[in-house]
């Protein structure tokens, strides 16, 4: 066989059929990046999952809804803690008026994605509420709603040694990012080919509650409560903390784009038991910090922090687990928010200021 | 910096350019500043034991060159108590001390010694283990010691060997950096799928059947049989995976860099009885045990029991090399008793590579056989994985239980799936005799085949890089 160095081109002589294998092994990837990887079928295919879940607010709450007056975003913890009839029969508003898109494990990008994706109808709300959690400005939380919906600039912002690397390419590459998506649609099909056949309407059924939340979540809380102990809650969400920015810039963002727009936003963090909080702050102090460094450094918006179910006057059996109350707490929440939006905002939900539906 | 990770890429990337545009002289001084700077990336104090190991045999073997036999003898007794001694203290420091105050402890005397806070160095085994192969044939005669110190500081410390083998014999590596390197197109090409299947072993099987594994050996006895079974047999692929892969990646990296490296892997879990298993199981240090233990201790030479005593000694000190726990000693011990089973049924015949198969006999034969030696090697692997003894009966105890749920189409898919992944890459190699069997394929297919490791690859990865399961030996 012919021998030469690599960088002697003279000599160099590549079989011919190894650039063509390249070549189609390239169209292949780029095949499956563009028939799969990039259709926003696959993202959605699974409503029940972390990706799908945000079609369904969109088609069943967001796009029928109109002239919302508030609008909440955040966590399963927001979604669970604010019941959207309620709140509107609290303070007089029109039905419908009150739309609640948190979501399990919801994040500032969830919120900044929904107000860019329906700025025409969210800038119309009177008061944009957002959730944020201890966990919110940690940046090694990337979402696979983060993957999904992130440009580069978004990428960018997100700026972590760790994940920028993958996140950018991830953006040139879209399979990298769908990697979850991808296995799940797998997952479902091999099930339902050996037999599962109930798999795709147990998995495909939108979660949606009557009232227009999305009761979804990736564990039953009172499994939760049961089985896993406080620290073990606490750690998965905050043993890998490291203090970004990037989230804190997206719910700037956010505070600015409603800003041009009016609409006034009300950053909250919702109770949770009083001694989740003391664990939070005796075993991650830096994180602890962080969050309400973070917090203190957004400007334009008010920010109301209920630390613990005290705070929020909520007894402890309303509580499912550490953070999620359960529906009376929901009840006594909702009140609590109607309340201080009624003391805070006076002008926009006083008694006397009533919801014609105009 | 691990294989699996960005960083790694980034940095063979900028190696393998700035190494082709150089001179060979100056190749190997910029491989020994690469090879220091990816171990400093470990650990940058541990950098001054590969230093002391290359200065003491580099030394020892140049003044054995003219010196007498009985002074060579002393050399050479500098070299491996400064290689082993460095590896014990390391490795084994803590673990004789522990062993021996429980024995004391079982006899009445107790003793407080102090354990100290020892962190193992990485690839320490592997290197120490390279080094001395270096002196000792330096010092029977078969290598001439080479003047070149960088070049022997390259051997010491190749980088893509450098953590976690093969362990190269000098015979073979250092000649390759003592001449000018070529790379072929051919070397390319095969280099690059290497790698690409030492990736999907790694990241696509090893780390993706990790958590099974890890939870199975866990917390065995809330789990019911047909799981814990799964769990072995995953950890059997795992630490395959995981072990082959490092072996094709390093294969594959030293290929770009125009270094053949020694096969590490050849299908071991094709071998149908226990001695073609250690001909195929991590060669590089089976090969070294046979030249540089079994062979001095008298290899075949003498008695039948004599032999065996030589077998089971071989294996109970390659259980050891494994780490500094009775679980590797007994791993090791139980393919020491299956070996000495094995070279007893021989009966001095010498066992094939490959079982001729001539009719519906010989394929019975040879099923049970592989069958039996699979479900030894399996049964082995439970001793070298779980944390302690008492876990390694309990694994044993739950699945000869027959507790739990029965085996279903649903939980057999991913060991199933898994294993299918497996063979789709070891059959091809194993009938063409070829790790590159890919490239014998037709272009589209090869095409094909390259896009969907890729995709395996890309679909099966866990979040984050996993260290290889060698690193901790």
């Amino acid at each position: 066989m012919f021998r030469s160095s690599i960088f002697s081109f003279d000599s160099l002589q590549i079989k011919a059929t190894v650039p063509k294998a390249l070549l189609v092994a390239v169209s292949v990837l780029v095949l499956l990046d563009f028939a799969v990887a990039r259709r926003e079928w696959i993202w959605a295919f699974v409503p029940r999952s972390p990706s799908g879940v945000f079609d369904v607010l969109e088609d069943n709450v967001v796009v029928p809804a109109q002239d919302p007056s508030i609008v909440l975003f955040g966590s399963s913890r927001v979604r669970d803690a604010v019941a959207p009839r309620l709140l509107e029969e609290e303070l007089g508003l029109r039905e419908g008026s009150v739309l609640n898109l948190a979501m399990t494990a919801g994040n500032p990008f969830d919120s900044l994605v929904f107000y860019r994706r329906h700025r025409d109808k969210l800038s119309g709300a009177r008061l944009i509420i957002i959730g944020v959690e201890f966990w919110d400005f940690n940046a090694h939380g990337i979402s696979e709603r983060d993957r999904r919906f992130a440009n580069l600039a978004d990428r960018l912002q997100l700026f972590d040694r760790k994940k920028t690397p993958a996140l950018l390419v991830g953006w040139l590459w879209r399979t990298w990012d769908a990697k979850a998506v991808i296995s799940r649609f797998i997952d479902i099909e091999t099930r339902w080919l050996l037999g599962e056949r109930d798999i795709m309407q147990q998995m495909r059924e939108p979660p949606i509650e009557e009232d227009g939340r999305v009761e979804w979540r990736t564990d039953e809380p009172a499994t939760a409560t049961a089985e896993e102990p406080l620290t073990a809650v606490a750690d998965r969400a905050l043993s890998n903390y490291s203090a970004g920015y990037g989230r804190r810039r997206q719910v700037q963002h956010l505070v600015d784009l409603a800003h041009e727009d009016g609409v006034p936003v009300l950053v909250v963090l919702f109770p949770m038991r009083t001694e989740f909080a003391e664990y939070v702050r005796a075993a991650y102090p830096h994180a602890y910090a962080h969050f309400h460094q973070q917090l203190r450094s957004i400007k334009g918006a008010r920010i109301r922090i209920y630390e613990t179910e005290r705070d929020a006057h909520l007894p402890q059996e309303c509580f499912d687990d550490y953070g999620h109350v359960n529906k009376r707490g929901s009840e006594l929440m909702t009140s609590e928010v109607a309340v201080l939006l009624r003391d805070w905002y006076p002008e926009l939900f006083s008694r006397g200021i009533r919801d014609t539906g105009a | 910096m691990l294989f699996n990770s960005v960083e790694f890429a980034i940095f063979f990337v900028v190696v393998f350019c700035l190494y082709h545009c150089l001179s060979r002289r100056a190749q190997n001084v910029f491989l020994l500043a690469a090879s220091y700077f990816f171990y400093g990336c470990w650990d940058w104090r541990f950098l001054s034991l590969i230093m002391i190991s290359t200065l003491v045999d580099y030394t020892v073997s140049l003044r054995m060159a003219n010196a007498d036999r009985l002074r060579r003898k002393g050399l050479l007794l500098i070299s491996v108590c400064t290689n082993l001694g460095i590896l014990g203290f390391f490795k084994y420091c803590n673990f004789f001390v522990g062993s021996a105050e429980a024995v004391l402890s079982a006899l009445g005397l107790h003793l407080h010694t102090a354990t100290l806070s020892i962190i193992l160095p990485v690839g320490i085994s592997f290197y120490t283990f390279q080094t001395m192969a270096y002196t000792i044939d330096v010092y029977r005669g078969r290598v001439k010691p080479t003047r070149d110190l960088v070049t022997f500081a390259v051997y010491v410390s190749f980088f893509p060997q450098l953590v976690a083998g093969p362990i190269e014999r000098p015979q073979n590596l250092l000649p390759q950096l003592s001449r000018k390197r070529r790379v072929t197109a051919e070397d390319l090409a095969s280099g690059t799928v290497l790698i690409l299947i030492g990736l999907v072993r790694k990241v696509a099987i090893a780390d993706a059947v990790a958590g099974i594994v890890d939870e199975g050996f866990a917390n065995p006895s809330a789990m019911g049989s047909f799981a814990l079974v799964c769990a072995v047999f995953l950890f059997g692929l795992q630490i395959y995976c995981d072990f082959a892969g490092y072996s094709d990646i390093a294969r594959g990296t030293s290929r770009l860099l125009g270094i053949k490296l020694m096969e590490n892997f050849n299908h071991p879990y094709f071998a149908t009885n226990p001695t073609v298993f250690w001909r195929r199981w991590h060669i590089s240090l089976s090969t070294w045990l046979r030249d540089y233990l079994y062979i001095p201790l008298g290899g075949n030479r003498g008695s039948q029991w004599f032999v065996y005593r030589n077998i089971m000694l071989t294996m109970l000190l390659g259980g050891l090399w494994h780490g500094a726990a009775w679980g590797f000693v007994i791993w090791g011990g139980i393919h020491g008793v299956v070996l000495v089973v094995h070279k007893f049924l021989l009966r001095g015949t010498k066992a094939p590579d490959r079982p001729s198969l001539h009719g519906l006999a010989d394929y019975l034969r040879v099923a049970f056989s592989w069958a039996v030696t699979m479900l030894v090697v399996f049964a082995a692997w439970i001793f070298f994985r779980a944390p302690d003894f008492g876990s390694a009966v309990n694994v044993l105890s739950g699945i000869t239980a027959f507790r739990g749920a029965a085996p279903t189409l649903s939980l057999l898919k991913t060991p199933l799936g898994f294993t299918a992944l497996v063979l789709l890459i070891d059959v091809p190699q194993y009938l063409t005799r070829d790790h590159t069997a890919l490239l014998r394929l037709h272009w589209v297919a090869q095409g094909v085949a390259c896009a969907g490791l890729v995709i395996a690859l890309v679909l099966l990865r866990v979040g984050e890089s996993v260290p290889f399961i060698y690193f901790q030996f």
